[in-house]
């Protein structure tokens, strides 16, 4: 896939910019390291920070500005009368192809529109990809990288290296597949406890069905096909006359038994018929709530939950400190206070992140919420404790009012927190009652006898028949009601574990797959980010080093030596200057392994902390290593800077093919910003201009840098040998000691008789020019009084220069005409 | 650079699923979105429902926030999940 190139950018009426019907316009050459140079207050940031409202939509900068500072407001240059933006990006495919024009458009209503007067379809997206961490660079990001946290730090070097959203994706994947949490949020545990409370009431009603089909019919049950056991116990109905009328043409869960009783009441014996009736029914409801064995499990699984309560709860520290948790919690949140590294409250310095800690024990008070949850979960599950409750509030045991317990237990295990002595008392209740259960039981079999003994055998039979009959069909309505609940219950159930199993397998594999290839990423940048570090500094004594945990977002800057001693911390000990060139060093080497649509790298003011030496190391990386064209694979390198050491590289570089140079000049924020494309040439011309208009202070600047380059240039093209301090200190690269090393040279080889100056020039270089530059410019400059002189002395030294220049060239006629430097001071470059 | 695996992760990665399944790489001439979408799309192979239920839940979890962000996201992830399943 083509990536692109910026070649043209086109700004008006944004931030410091106003250009009204002359929008800036800066051209950007593909194969080549490009640089603008502007002076303090020339709009250097508002050209970094229309790249960056054009590819990102905003500026964080004013992003992170107060709402009552109306950030909003402050996005279109104020003097611009119409008070709109427009920035239009050329973008020259790496592939061939066309150009793709992208014009992005800020309203005076702060309404922002794309379009692409190229006619791509989709320039939005397209500006997208342009957005990476390597595509946008300034000195703060370099700050910002080294002094921040290593977990931010970890996210920033992940989205430089091309795997930050891998990385979130696999973190978002892991938190979903978390075993607890995920059992929390779908409720698996709580359908687990209704699944088993269903199946438990079919239990208990399959139990029903069996005593009911065996009193009815005599006989034991011997299918499970509850519909066939309804039509068995119809057939046996259709026997007895008097109920024939009710039953005839229905189901057995649709007979009326109250009506069938009706019936048999205005039969003889009516009275104790329907006495033994309602013993017989009170018999039931006691047999069915007979305990079993599965109850005590019930109850040590309750105990069990106390327990582990009350061991979440002891490592908690009390409802003081949940609320304290909550509150950091809340501040962070909210974004009121973002360093994770510093108390909000003391703002004392922490080792760790605070967020994170504050986490760890909000967790711990959810896990006491949890198992409370699960305690109550038991507590309305558990078939003990419905038999109890059932007991105390049925007729058949009359318990008191005064004596009833399980209204408060159900308030203590429901909303309160019950001990595990609790759990013991109410076993004890519930065994309390079984004990008057059975009592109560053996007094209405007592009396159930007494009565039969007292009715003739049929109709006790027929009373009885109808008692197991609707107990049989008591039976099969709970059972079938707990069928269809199972069934439901399981079936959200068993969906539920289904996408558990899927998001922890995509979980897993997205892991494995995500740490193969970070680790691979991150390892394909170790040696080269220490050699750029080393090109920088050239300090072999210093070495760093990264640390990072597969499965981890922190990185740590570390030393693997320092000046002789291992494993130290980076942030600690390096000065700015340094931290700043290993954070650089770890971009540019990010950067080469980043596949962002962007085949360019616009760099910002990045070399604010650094000396002459660093910046020189790392302009002639850029140039020679990194950049394209020296790297073919390389981006395209965009330079901002208002550095007027660096300016002096720049007109330099700009002479020869592969560095593009232009200077932004002219009135901001009201008048236009101008271009001006840079060589040595322009400081001339700009100088003569200003001395024309009588302007001096603002001609020599001027003239300095212009004499400055060419004596440089002198020195630079004929290999004139100089000094070794004068070779690595900057600042010894004064006119005076420049003058001084040409003058070294060319009479040590007049006095060996080969210089290849030809009598006129050497005559004027040493009776002339540089006795003229001396008097009128070394002498003055060196005493700061230059701007005393008149501007026609000064526009004289201007061309005292330039034929100052003309001593060291020849006309060469190799091809056209043309004025060339000798080779050295011995021979010309060519045959001429 | 130097890469430390915990003993957790180490376990993580043994540990196999038990339905065979497609290996899962990451393209490093690929951009992140298009070995996302790669994943995703895997996803969707292997089950249409759950992976599209990801696919379609997935921003509602990220980008990933705060602790506290994150907690509140995943819950409301789950409950659409959830609700979702029980259709």
């Amino acid at each position: 896939m083509a990536r692109y190139f910026l070649t043209t950018l086109q700004i008006e009426g944004f931030r410091g910019i106003n250009n009204e019907g002359d929008p800036l316009t800066l051209q950007f050459k593909a194969d080549a390291v490009n640089s603008i140079f502007a002076p303090n207050g020339l709009c250097k940031s508002s050209v970094f920070e229309a790249l960056t409202y054009a590819i990102r939509g905003s500026i964080s900068k004013l992003d992170d500005l107060p709402a009552s500072e109306d950030a909003d407001a402050y996005y279109v240059n104020r003097f611009h009368s119409a008070g709109t933006a427009c920035i239009v990006l050329t973008l020259r495919p790496d592939d061939g192809s066309g150009d793709v024009i992208i014009r992005v458009q800020r309203s005076a209503k702060g309404i922002r529109t794309v379009d692409s007067p190229s006619g791509h379809p989709d320039p939005e997206q397209v500006l997208r990809t342009l957005d990476g961490e390597p595509t946008l660079l300034d000195h703060n990001t370099f700050v910002r990288f080294v002094e921040e946290t290593p977990l931010k730090r970890g996210r920033t070097f992940s989205a430089l290296l091309g795997f930050g959203k891998l990385s979130e994706l696999r973190q978002a994947l892991e938190m979903l597949a978390h075993t607890r949490n995920v059992r929390t949020d779908l409720e698996t545990e709580t359908l687990e406890y209704k699944l088993q409370t269903e199946q438990r009431r079919m239990s208990e009603a399959l139990a029903e069905i069996r005593a009911a089909y065996r009193d009815l019919l005599g006989k034991e049950l011997g299918t499970e096909d509850i519909g066939a056991v309804g039509q068995e116990a119809m057939e046996a109905l259709h026997g007895v006359a008097l109920v024939k009328p009710f039953i005839t043409g229905k189901a057995l869960k649709d007979i009326d038994f109250e009506a069938v009783r009706g019936e048999v009441r205005k039969a003889e014996w009516g009275d104790n018929r329907a006495r033994l009736s309602g013993v017989l029914r009170s018999l039931q409801d006691l047999e069915s709530l007979k305990g079993s064995a599965d109850e005590m499990m019930e109850a040590e699984k309750l105990r069990a939950a106390v327990g582990e309560r009350d061991e979440a709860t002891s490592k908690t520290r009390g409802l003081e400190f949940h609320r304290l948790y909550r509150t950091v919690s809340e501040i962070y949140d909210s974004g009121t206070w973002t360093d994770a590294r510093q108390c909000p409250a003391c703002e004392s310095q922490l080792e760790e992140s605070l967020p994170d800690r504050v986490r760890m024990h909000l967790d711990e008070y959810e896990e006491v919420g949890r198992a409370q949850k699960r305690i109550q979960e038991l507590w309305s599950a558990s078939a003990w404790v419905r038999r109890g409750k059932s007991l105390e509030a049925g007729t058949e045991l009359a318990i008191p009012a005064k004596d009833k317990v399980f209204a408060r237990y159900d308030t203590l295990f429901t909303r309160e927190n019950p001990s595990r002595e609790d759990v013991a008392n109410a076993v004890a209740a519930v065994a309390k009652l079984d004990v008057t259960r059975k009592h109560a039981a053996t007094t209405l079999q007592e009396e159930r006898e007494s009565i039969e003994k007292e009715l003739p055998p049929s109709l006790v039979a027929l009373t009885e028949q109808i008692e197991h009959a609707e107990r049989l069909k008591r039976g099969i309505v709970q059972y079938e009601t707990a069928v269809g609940g199972e069934k439901k219950i399981g079936k959200r159930l068993e969906k539920r574990k289904a996408w558990c199993e899927f998001v922890e397998s995509a979980s897993r594999r997205f892991a494995e797959a995500e740490v193969a290839f970070s680790t691979a990423k991150t390892m394909a940048i170790d040696s080269e980010y220490r050699e750029l570090y080393g090109q920088i500094t050239n300090n072999p004594d210093v070495v760093p080093s990264l640390r990072k945990a597969a499965g981890s977002e922190e990185l740590h800057l570390r030393l693997e030596k320092f000046f002789g001693l291992a494993d130290l911390s980076a942030t600690t000990l390096l000065q700015e200057s340094y931290r700043n060139a290993l954070a650089i060093a770890i971009f540019l080497s990010g950067a080469q392994q980043t596949q962002t649509q962007a085949r360019f790298m616009v760099l910002d003011d990045i070399t604010s902390s650094f000396d002459a030496g660093h910046q020189y190391g790392l302009m002639e990386l850029l140039r020679s290593r990194v950049g394209h064209p020296a790297n073919p694979n390389g981006p395209q390198i965009i330079l901002l800077s208002h550095d007027g050491l660096l300016e002096k590289y720049f007109d330099i570089q700009a002479s020869e093919g592969a560095w593009h140079h232009q200077r932004l000049q002219g009135m901001p924020p009201m008048g236009s910003v101008l271009i001006q494309a840079q060589d040595a040439n322009r400081l001339g011309t700009e100088a003569r201009k200003f001395l024309s208009a009588g302007q001096t202070q603002q001609a020599v600047p001027l003239i300095r840098q212009y004499l400055e380059f060419w004596l440089l240039e002198i020195i630079r093209k004929t290999r004139i040998n100089v000094p070794l301090d004068f070779v690595i200190r900057d600042d010894k690269k004064m006119v005076a000691s420049c003058l001084a090393a040409i003058e070294v040279s060319t009479e040590l080889h007049k006095k060996a008789g080969d210089l290849i100056l030809d009598a006129k020039q050497l005559k004027e270089l040493e009776g002339v020019y540089v006795p003229a530059l001396i008097a009128n410019w070394v002498s003055h400059y060196s005493t700061g009084v230059v701007t005393s002189i008149t501007p026609y002395v000064l526009l004289g030294v201007l061309d005292t220069i330039d034929k100052f220049v003309e001593c060291f060239k020849y006309s060469c006629k190799c091809k056209a005409p043309t004025r060339r430097f000798y080779k050295n001071l011995t021979e010309k470059a060519c045959g001429c | 650079v130097v890469i430390t695996h915990s003993n957790t992760m180490v376990k993580s990665m043994e540990k196999t699923s038990s339905k065979p399944s497609k290996k899962l790489s990451f393209d490093p001439k690929a951009s992140a979105d298009e070995n996302i979408e790669a994943f995703l799309s895997l996803m969707e192979e292997e089950s249409p429902e759950f992976g599209g239920l990801l696919r379609s839940n997935l921003e509602k979890i990220l980008p990933l926030g705060e602790p506290g962000q994150r907690t509140r996201a995943r819950v409301t992830f789950n409950k659409a999940v959830a609700e979702h399943l029980d259709k």
